[in-house]
Order: structure tokens, then C-alpha cells, then sequence
């Protein structure tokens, strides 16, 4: 499920770069994701062959608001997600003179990379992804394992919500199959002793819509 | 599996009828595509307000409100979606804000029945008014 959502995410991404850029920009974008993937065949981890362009995909205000929101430290306890960030920071980001934040730096070569590799539970192929979606898409994932660790310790579903309403149930007088009596069928066993005619049968249709109702409201 | 994902996600009947009313009235969409639609769109609402309220609680706030929404579009690129939401958030409360004037001068109930009729149509028109730029982009 997550591979899809990383699958969705990353049509999104290519929508939004076709969106925002010409033609020979997309060119230029394939020739980048080509040039990366190299260097990933030889070294998982490292990213020394990445070329950089001046692909502007942001203006200058929504860059400076990148510096004001981006986190000093990682959020992520998790030591898989420590042992990725790690040797991604120290390997490809040199310190710069004005001594920037690391992410800063990351979320901006992301920018002008148009695309920064997100890691996926199978290793095999990274998924490209906008960089501002980056850590966004970190927390869903961590968010939806939780859902789906709460749902498989809640799976034992309740059989009733009222007590009331189950004693009720209980008291009920039932047929052969299982299903509730009423009134309606009653009386209409009884009429079927009496006579045999059409009319029996659309009596026979209303108890039988009756009698389905009520299962139906217990349920 | 699929109880679980209904409980979650939005009635698939208004996702069909949000779908249907951009497309040509001789347009039909399958089961299947509303389904999809339904969960992109539920893991979409998701995604948005997760960072919303990352920001509220950095911030020390209970309460997302439409300003951090605003931001949240904003701060995971989707520019576009933010302007539009923009301008639709200042005229919901431009309406709002004459909707409880005019509450606080006439008291009677049957004023302010009278005037909850009239505040939803301009806001559906700016929403229906939204969606045909996607179209454009894509």
C-alpha cells in the first residue's frame, strides 16, 4: 500500500514539474533522474555524480520561507530512518560558510535536484519525490503503520452494543431458520390454513419483507 | 479490510456526485473509479492536515483552523490549490461575518432562517468555479 501511495505521489510529482516548467525542461529533468540513478547502481548511499542545474522551481519569497520553516533537528526517533539521514548529510552537503541548518541545505539541493530519494521498504529502487512533500510523506507512513497496528489489535469486533437491546434480542420468539417471529406471519399461517389464493401470496411477500426488516435493524 | 477502510474514508456517494459535476451529463464513472477517487482523496486529507497540525502543535495550538490549511498547501507545493483556497476562505468569511451582523440585528428566529438560506449559494459557486483550472493544467 505504501508503494502506491509513493507510486500516486510521484505521478504528482511529474503533473506538477510538467505543470510548472516547458518542454525543455522536462528533457532536462529525465537526463537528471537518468544521471542519478548511475551513480545509485554503484553506491546505494552515495550521490558524488549528481549534477546540479539552475532549474528555478520556486521564487525567491517562497525559498526564504523554506528557511523560516523548516525544523532544526529530524523528528524521527526511529534508528532506520537516523542510519538513511546520516551518511546523506555527511557525504554530499559540505558546511557552508554562513552556517546554515542541514536541512535547509537538503530541502533546497532537493529544489534544484527535482527530487530528493525517498527511501522505500524495499531498497531496490528509490522513489523521487517534491522535497516539500518529503517529510510530510514520512509522517503519513509512520501514521498509517500505527492505523494498521491499532486495527490488528482491535480486530476482535464487539457482538452487540447495548446490553438492553441483546437482552431483547434474546427474548425475541424465532422460526425455523433462525429469524425473528411477528405478528403479521402469524396471522398469515393462520389464513393460510383457512384459504389458498393470490392474494396469499402478496401477504406472503409483505411477511417476508417484514421479517427481513427487523434482522435487518438488529444488525 | 474494506469495513475498515469505509469507516475512515468519506461516503463514496458524494465522492461520485463531486466527480459527476464536472463531467459532461452523459458522463459515467465506474465503481472502481470512485473507489480509487475515495482513497486518494481520504490519504490526500490526510496528508494536508497531518502537516497542519504538525505546525499547530510546534506552535503550541489546539485548533487547526483554514489560515493553517492554507499554509500546509502552501508548504508541500501545491501553490495552486492554496491561492484558490485562499480567496475561497476570505469569501467564507466575508459571509460569515454578515451572517452574524445580521443575526445580531434582527433577533427574530424567523429572520435568521430567512437568512441561513442565502449565505450557501455563492460559496457553492466559487467551489464549482475552482476545479475547471485543474482541467487547464493537466
Amino acid at each position: 500500500m505504501c508503494v502506491d501511495w509513493d507510486t500516486v505521489l510521484h505521478v504528482n510529482q511529474e503533473i506538477m514539474t510538467s505543470t510548472h516548467d516547458l518542454s525543455d525542461n522536462e528533457a532536462d529533468d529525465q537526463q537528471q533522474s537518468e544521471s542519478q540513478m548511475e551513480p545509485l547502481s554503484a553506491n546505494g548511499i552515495s550521490y558524488a555524480g549528481i549534477a546540479t542545474q539552475n532549474v528555478q522551481y520556486a521564487t525567491p519569497s517562497q525559498l526564504g520561507t523554506g528557511h523560516a520553516v523548516v525544523p532544526p533537528t529530524y523528528p524521527y526517533p526511529d534508528p532506520y530512518y537516523r542510519s538513511i539521514f546520516a551518511p546523506y548529510d555527511a557525504q554530499t552537503y559540505p558546511p557552508q560558510p554562513y552556517g546554515g541548518n542541514p536541512m535547509v541545505h537538503l530541502q533546497l539541493m532537493g529544489i534544484q535536484q527535482a527530487g530528493v530519494p525517498l527511501p522505500t521498504d524495499t531498497v531496490e529502487e528509490p522513489v523521487f519525490v517534491n522535497a516539500k512533500q518529503y517529510h510530510g510523506i514520512l509522517r503519513r507512513r509512520q501514521s498509517r503503520a500505527k492505523a494498521e497496528s491499532e486495527k490488528k489489535a482491535a480486530r476482535n469486533r464487539k457482538p452487540y452494543l447495548h446490553e438492553s437491546r441483546h437482552l431483547h434480542a434474546l427474548r425475541r420468539a424465532r422460526g425455523c431458520g433462525g429469524r425473528f417471529l411477528n405478528s403479521k406471519k402469524d396471522e398469515n399461517q393462520q389464513d393460510e390454513v383457512a384459504s389458498t389464493d393470490e392474494s396469499q401470496s402478496t401477504i406472503n411477500l409483505n411477511s417476508d419483507k417484514n421479517e427481513l426488516a427487523p434482522s435487518d435493524r438488529t444488525s | 479490510m474494506d469495513q475498515d477502510v469505509q469507516d475512515r474514508a468519506l461516503p463514496i456517494a458524494n465522492v461520485g456526485r463531486i466527480m459527476k459535476q464536472i463531467l459532461p451529463p452523459s458522463a459515467k464513472i465506474s465503481k472502481e473509479g470512485k473507489q480509487l477517487m475515495q482513497e486518494c482523496v481520504t490519504e490526500f486529507i490526510s496528508f494536508v492536515t497531518g502537516e497542519a497540525s504538525d505546525k499547530c502543535h510546534k506552535e503550541n495550538r489546539k485548533t487547526v483552523n483554514g489560515d493553517d490549511i492554507c499554509w500546509a498547501l502552501s508548504s508541500l507545493g501545491f501553490d495552486n490549490y492554496a491561492e484558490a483556497i485562499g480567496r475561497y476562505l476570505h469569501i467564507y468569511r466575508q459571509g460569515e461575518r454578515e451572517k452574524i451582523n445580521h443575526t445580531k440585528k434582527y433577533e427574530n428566529p424567523q429572520n435568521q432562517t430567512q437568512i441561513n438560506r442565502a449565505p450557501p449559494p455563492p460559496l457553492l459557486l466559487s467551489r464549482v468555479e475552482n476545479p475547471p483550472p485543474t482541467n487547464q493544467s493537466g
